[in-house]
């Protein structure tokens, strides 16, 4: 028996995997532009009247389970790893803000959620 | 989840001071500027060179699969203040490459209990925060990691 058209189907899985390992290599940053944001997250001895340092660890740390079953349900959806990614880093970025000390409000707008391009 | 009779910050503590990156702090004494006392919690206004020892959060990494029990990694932050920038990364860097290097299942006696620190994981960079206050020219530096420990007895 002849099989015919098996390179085909072969450069085309091989098509696919070249584009799964691409999107794969998605990554997305979560974090704040205020130039003092670093000295306000890592200073524990500071008293906060609104919100509290390690505001955007604790809830990275705390909330493992969501993100990744974000990213899950996302990949289930047939989503890009990059968009997965992105609903994820949105949710962690709101999280985040919700801990985030408030005193002028300048770092609590400093929010933002990046996608890197590799 | 073990229980622990010392914070995890405090365990960590002794370990800074016996693997001698610091020393046990001894109220009214006057501190030569490589004594690095290490302090829990608080840190005092002096001396300049001092270290810290914080609880944060920690992260669960699964469970165990013969008894059930959630693999606990309890998060801690180091804080170094020295005289200068300089003298700050170096102390932070040293304890860095202690706390990498040399903890693997570390035994620990605190008074009559004792830890076993298996591990020390997830360490970030070190976090240069710049002077302590706009006028002071202490530096702080931060580092940021998690550990298991156990206590034993």
């Amino acid at each position: 028996m002849k099989i015919e058209g098996v390179s085909r189907v072969i450069e085309a899985l091989e098509a696919r995997i070249a584009q799964a390992i691409k999107s794969s290599k998605a990554s997305v940053t979560v974090g704040y532009t205020q130039n003092y944001a670093i000295f306000v997250h890592e200073d524990l001895v500071a008293h906060h009247t609104v919100g509290q340092a390690k505001f955007l660890e604790q809830p990275a740390r705390m909330h493992q389970d969501k993100f990744r079953k974000i990213v899950e349900d996302s990949l289930r959806r047939k989503l890009t790893m990059s968009q997965a990614l992105l609903l994820a880093g949105l949710a962690l970025q709101r999280e985040s803000q919700l801990l985030v000390p408030i005193d002028t409000g300048a770092l609590k707008a400093s929010a933002f959620t990046r996608v890197d391009i590799i | 989840m073990p229980i622990l009779s010392n914070s995890p910050s405090d365990i960590l503590r002794y370990l800074l001071i016996s693997l001698t990156e610091g020393s046990l702090p001894i109220a009214g004494k006057l501190y030569a500027p490589t004594d690095w006392p290490v302090f829990n919690d608080v840190e005092p206004p002096l001396p300049d060179n001092c270290i810290t020892t914080f609880d944060t959060t920690g992260t669960d990494d699964g469970r165990l699969m013969l008894t059930g029990e959630i693999v606990h990694h309890t998060g801690f932050q180091i804080r170094v203040r020295a005289q200068d920038k300089v003298t700050g990364w170096l102390k932070a860097n040293a304890i860095q490459v202690s706390l990498t290097e040399s903890v693997k299942r570390v035994s620990l006696t605190i008074g009559n209990r004792a830890y076993l620190i298996h591990c020390i994981a997830k360490m970030g960079d070190i976090l240069s925060l710049g002077k302590e206050s706009p006028t002071s020219k202490r530096n702080l530096f931060t580092i940021n990691a998690v550990m298991m420990v156990e206590q034993v007895s």
